[in-house]
């Protein structure tokens, strides 16, 4: 046999490794390689000769590919990305939309100055003075947060009874005691941020998935879309969803205060999608592909034109439907051309906007409607006399989401869907509530004990001083609202606030003899509020004592702990508020783990003053 | 009276059967050897299966190693930043007292590391930086000796580039 097929046979026989992937790895098998296969070639690789150079440029290359192999496979898990690009296009993927920094939201009381008159039940406030104040009437507070209803303000609205429902009280009255004046007053949800109507001219040409950029950021919600001709553009999901449902003024009397707008299904053949980038914290709408002069973009069927008629037998078979493609249309929505389109929309928000109770005092731009024509100089009066106030703290603002806030919703958006079937879709679907309704910090959902049918659902928000704060009634309002449009229809849920339990710490430890104590005694201090941070505390979580423990032995210069306990804080200390809610620290405290109450959340709400050391 | 002188013709002059034999053995062994690494600068080989020359002693394959440390500065090497003795930015200045330590101590720190089997013996500069080709070149004499390989000093004269501006 001759050495040329000693050698083929050689490399035939052996056994070629793909399992080196690194620097060192790959270059000991290529050097290995060479000293079977090419012995008589070449023998020196060490790192100073020219045969170790090339292997070792070689070995780079392949730990260079290894590494891209590696990256690619990282970045196409949402939790393990670091591109920025990648990790928006997982949250698009998930269904999770970006956004910015949300505006609060709270109840601002509206009073005015109404004459007296004289009723078959006595005296009123003259029904013919009463006004409405629309939608948009806008407020300021001390610090200049705007702050804008999102509903009518009716305050001659009547109730079943034919009973006003806001609430009123005389203000002046005769020396013989008849009313003369009342004041009246009646609350409408407001959020804070500001209005801005944007015009953009589209030329005559037609752009499939024209886009605008709209140039204020944190927009937190685009109010309408529409074109020169008076056609309004829908906001959906995708481009794919060719209906809405619309809210429509509830007129039966008998339920509009419990239930306000009713639902209905409308067309969308004009509709855009929003999408927000969190670097430049600008938003982009982006219309269809679909051409207004091409016929097939026009037709737009009446979705009551769906139901099937039985022609010739009388049954029809099972057949699925996708509820957001009923259209059945060939484009994804009409794009805009040869038209202004006019875009109106809110923005601005931010933990600043979480303003104090009684801050907001100004009022703005009013927009008053008079229905029931009264006399001029009345309706000057009134109009003369409006006041507001907000009654509670607006709450709800939180600053823009960072990219890794928004990764982690992903994991639970994954296996989400268009309802609410799950827990994970319930969360979901609250982290991901529009932000104009304002914003839930926490949120759990327990069995509801009472009822099997039920589940409690319970929440938390943060007040301006970043505590947790309980939920404001409108955020409840609309996050009712808003888990309603996706729950199955068997599905009852109770939305009940969060119990927030304060508490402090205190500690003794025995520290080395040369040290600063006071030093230890604050190193330790901010170890333990970064591991007690309200960041880090869900509803229903429990404190590890043990956590706390090891954060103490573990500090430099910390020899021994001579003491630990967690004390309750609640009511009135000094100048510090705390919860009402509270705890037996030591009857509920298991295995060094303290327990709190269904549905209750840990804070510890001024670690400067509750966490208390001594060293010795 | 005049004396003739005797006129020696140089090819009369050979060799001993000694001294051919052992430069017949010599060429004979190294032609029978198998080679070790590549031989700077490159030279096209009529050698039958090899396409550049190559080193077949292992000291003269040493000595070109160590020829190529020397000159390599630092950076330049793939996955070894720290390979070579980086005195092209030294070449102006070897002259000085403190410069000659610090590319003595450069030598000495590449080799203990990539060439361990060198001992340094010695290291001179000579003379001042002159131009070839539009490089200022500076050369340096290092005396060392291998391990194992030979009981005789190898004297080296090494041309260092100075570093080009980028």
């Amino acid at each position: 046999m001759g050495k040329t097929e000693i050698g083929k046979n050689l490399r035939k026989g052996s056994n070629r490794s793909f399992l080196a992937r690194d620097f060192e790895s790959l270059r000991t098998q290529m050097i290995q390689h060479a000293r079977i296969f090419f012995p008589d070639k070449i023998q020196d690789f060490s790192e100073s000769g020219f045969g170790g150079l090339m292997v070792d440029l070689a070995a780079t290359v392949g730990d260079n590919l290894s590494f891209y192999l590696d990256h690619e496979f990282r970045e196409l898990d949402p939790l393990l990305a670091v591109e920025l690009d990648n990790i928006l296009m997982h949250l698009k993927n998930s269904g999770v939309a970006a956004y910015g920094a949300s505006p609060s939201s709270v109840d601002l009381t509206f009073y005015i100055e109404v004459p007296a008159e004289k009723t078959v039940t006595g005296y009123l406030p003259k029904r013919s003075a009463l006004p409405v104040l629309l939608q948009g009437t806008s407020a300021t507070s001390f610090d200049g947060i705007s702050f804008t209803t999102l509903a009518d303000l009716d305050f001659g609205e009547l109730d079943i009874n034919d009973n006003l429902i806001c609430d009123y009280e005389v203000t002046e009255s005769s020396t013989s005691g008849v009313p003369l004046v009342y004041k009246v007053s009646r609350k409408v949800a407001s959020s804070s941020g500001k209005e801005e109507t944007e015009n953009f001219s589209i030329p005559d040409s037609h752009v499939p998935f024209r886009e605008l950029t709209l140039s204020k950021e944190d927009i937190s919600l685009i109010l309408d879309v529409y074109d020169s001709s008076g056609d309004e553009y829908y906001e959906v999901t995708a481009l794919s969803q060719d209906t809405i449902f619309k809210a429509v003024r509830n007129t039966n009397r008998t339920d509009a205060l419990e239930v306000p707008s009713n639902i209905e299904v409308a067309p969308a053949p004009r509709r855009f999608v929003k999408t927000y980038r969190p670097t430049t914290r600008l938003t982009k709408i982006r219309f269809g592909s679909g051409d207004v002069d091409v016929l097939d973009d026009d037709i737009i069927p009446d979705p009551s034109d769906l139901s099937l008629d039985l022609y010739g037998r009388t049954y029809t078979p099972r057949f699925s439907i996708d509820p957001n493609s009923l259209l059945q249309t060939q484009t994804l929505g009409m794009s805009p051309k040869n038209t202004t389109i006019t875009v109106r929309y809110k923005y601005g928000g931010g933990i600043s906007h979480n303003v104090a109770k009684g801050a907001i005092v100004t009022l703005d731009d009013f927009l008053i409607d008079f229905r029931n024509s009264p006399v001029g100089t009345e309706a000057l009066n009134v109009r003369q006399s409006i006041t507001v106030e907000n009654g509670t703290s607006a709450q709800g603002g939180a600053a823009a989401p960072s990219i890794e806030d928004l990764r982690v919703l992903i994991t639970s958006a994954r296996s989400s869907q268009s309802r609410v079937v799950t827990k994970e879709d319930l969360l979901a679907r609250i982290f991901t509530m529009p932000s104009t309704f304002g914003r839930v910090y926490r949120a759990s959902i327990a069995p509801n004990p009472v009822n099997s049918l039920s589940s409690i659902l319970y929440i938390i928000t943060k007040n301006r001083q970043d505590n947790l704060a309980i939920a404001p009634d409108t955020l409840k309002k609309n996050l009712s609202r808003y888990l309603n449009e996706f729950r199955l229809i068997s599905d009852a849920m109770d939305v009940l606030d969060a119990q927030v339990i304060n508490f402090g710490v205190k500690y003794g430890v025995i520290v080395a003899g040369n040290v600063n104590k006071i030093q230890i005694i604050q190193n330790i201090n901010n170890q333990i509020s970064n591991i007690l941070d309200n960041r880090y505390f869900q509803i229903d979580q429990p404190i590890i004592i043990d956590d706390i423990t090891n954060v103490i032995i573990n500090t430099d210069y910390v020899i021994a702990l001579t003491e630990l306990s967690v004390l309750a804080r609640t009511g009135n200390v000094e100048d510090r508020k705390y919860s009402d809610s509270t705890i037996l620290i030591d009857q509920n405290t298991k295995g060094g783990i303290i327990f709190g109450p269904p549905g209750s959340i840990f804070e510890l709400k001024f670690p400067e003053n509750d966490i208390i050391g001594s060293a010795a | 009276m005049s004396q003739e002188n005797k006129v020696y013709y140089f090819s009369s002059i050979g060799q001993t059967d000694v001294e051919v034999t052992d430069e017949f053995e010599k060429t004979a062994a190294e032609a029978a050897a198998l080679p070790i690494g590549v031989k700077f600068p490159l030279q096209i080989s009529y050698e039958m299966g090899s396409l550049v020359v190559m080193h077949k002693n292992l000291k003269s394959q040493i000595k070109d190693n160590f020829r190529n440390m020397i000159k390599t500065n630092w950076g330049d090497r793939l996955i070894h930043q720290d390979f070579g003795a980086n005195l092209s930015p030294l070449v102006f200045e070897l002259g000085t007292e403190n410069v000659i330590s610090e590319a003595v101590a450069r030598i000495q720190k590449t080799t203990q590391k990539y060439m361990p089997f060198i001992e340094l013996l010695t290291f001179e500069s000579l003379g001042e930086p002159w131009e070839d080709g539009g490089a200022d070149m500076v050369s340096i004499k290092i005396v060392y000796s291998i391990d194992g390989i030979t009981g005789k000093m190898i004297e080296d004269v090494i041309n260092i580039a100075a570093e080009i501006a980028g």
